[in-house]
């Protein structure tokens, strides 16, 4: 879902750029796993 | 024609200082169940060289409205009647907030920021931002968002069916000393289905009988077995988050504010996601 309404927006000419992590935390690893996230983010 | 404003209430945190430009500010916005205090939900993100820094950003981030956490909410007065608007509270939606949180940056001579970021309802205000202000947004970080699948919307159901049907419910008329404790927890353990995955509760807690309060799934009815038996340790780990809920959250605004989430969609009422974006190309 998530990545496909992000390959819709840049369909869309907005720029973005679109990373994705893998987690067992799901929905929840933006909060439950900040460390990984920030490393994403960069 | 009478007309009543009232003009919403929005809690602000800052962290850092607004520099002489004023082009240093970053706004956060947070999920369904946070506050403005993004310091204490989302540490991480300040650590020396991560996303933010307090000694180059200025840090803002403002509750929902909607929430109870001290914006206008449920539990505030309605001017109008003088009592807590509790069920009667208004769908603000996610634009809404964007609306109210562009005036108060206004109110602050805040012209652009830096940064806007959020995950999941905190980056459907952060893409909103992109949408109705993208001359103000320089760059934007939205986390776990997309508009509510089905599914999603089914798990929202069920939370608001939760509470809807807690005896102590009174229509959203309860009393502070007397809400819909049930309900709202049971609301949080429907919400921990989606927020979580099914490997993680797998590696978590598998088949596990529940041994915080040692119990046995596979008791006998002369022992206390009865149609249920004990809990299986996933239950009981679900049963507790949501008795930590209910001792942090109001059920009203935990009903706007799903409102608010069910209802956010950027593509509606546009032909193309080319339309509904048109506004955050750049020319």
């Amino acid at each position: 879902m998530v990545r496909e309404f992000a390959n819709s927006i840049r369909a869309a000419g907005v720029e973005a750029d679109y990373r994705e992590m893998v987690s067992d935390h799901g929905h929840d690893a933006f909060l439950a796993e900040q460390a990984a996230l920030v490393r994403l983010l960069q | 024609m009478a007309v009543h404003w009232t003009v919403p209430r929005c809690i602000t945190a800052v962290y850092g200082r607004l520099n002489a430009a004023r082009d240093n500010a970053v706004l956060v916005c947070h999920a369904l169940s946070g506050s403005a205090l993004v310091g204490s939900w989302w540490p991480e993100i300040f650590a020396p060289g991560a996303v933010l820094s307090l000694e180059h950003d200025f840090v803002i981030c403002i509750n929902l409205i909607g929430s109870c956490y001290g914006s206008t909410g449920p539990q505030s007065v309605d001017p109008k009647t003088g009592k807590a608007y509790g069920p009667d509270f208004p769908l603000v939606s996610i634009r809404d907030n964007v609306r109210a949180q562009s005036l108060l940056l206004d109110s602050l001579g805040i012209r652009k920021l830096r940064l806007v970021l959020g995950g999941s309802i905190g980056g459907m205000q952060a893409l909103d931002w992109t949408i109705l202000n993208p001359d103000r947004v320089e760059r934007a970080l939205i986390i776990g968002v997309a508009p509510l699948s089905a599914m999603g919307l089914a798990l929202n159901h069920l939370q608001r069916q939760a509470i809807l049907h807690d005896p102590d419910w009174a229509r959203g008329r309860y009393l502070p000393q007397c809400p819909p404790r049930r309900g709202l927890a049971l609301a949080r353990q429907i919400g921990m289905l989606s927020y979580k995955s099914a490997p993680l509760f797998e590696e978590r807690f598998g088949r596990n009988p529940n041994l915080r309060e040692i119990e046995d799934p596979w008791c006998l009815n002369d022992h206390g077995g009865g149609l249920t038996g004990g809990r299986f340790d996933i239950a009981g780990y679900l049963d507790y988050q949501g008795e930590r809920f209910i001792e942090r959250f109001d059920a009203n605004a935990y009903l706007a504010i799903l409102r608010a989430m069910d209802t956010w969609d950027p593509m509606r009422g546009c032909g193309s996601p080319k339309e509904a974006f048109a506004a955050s190309v750049p020319a």
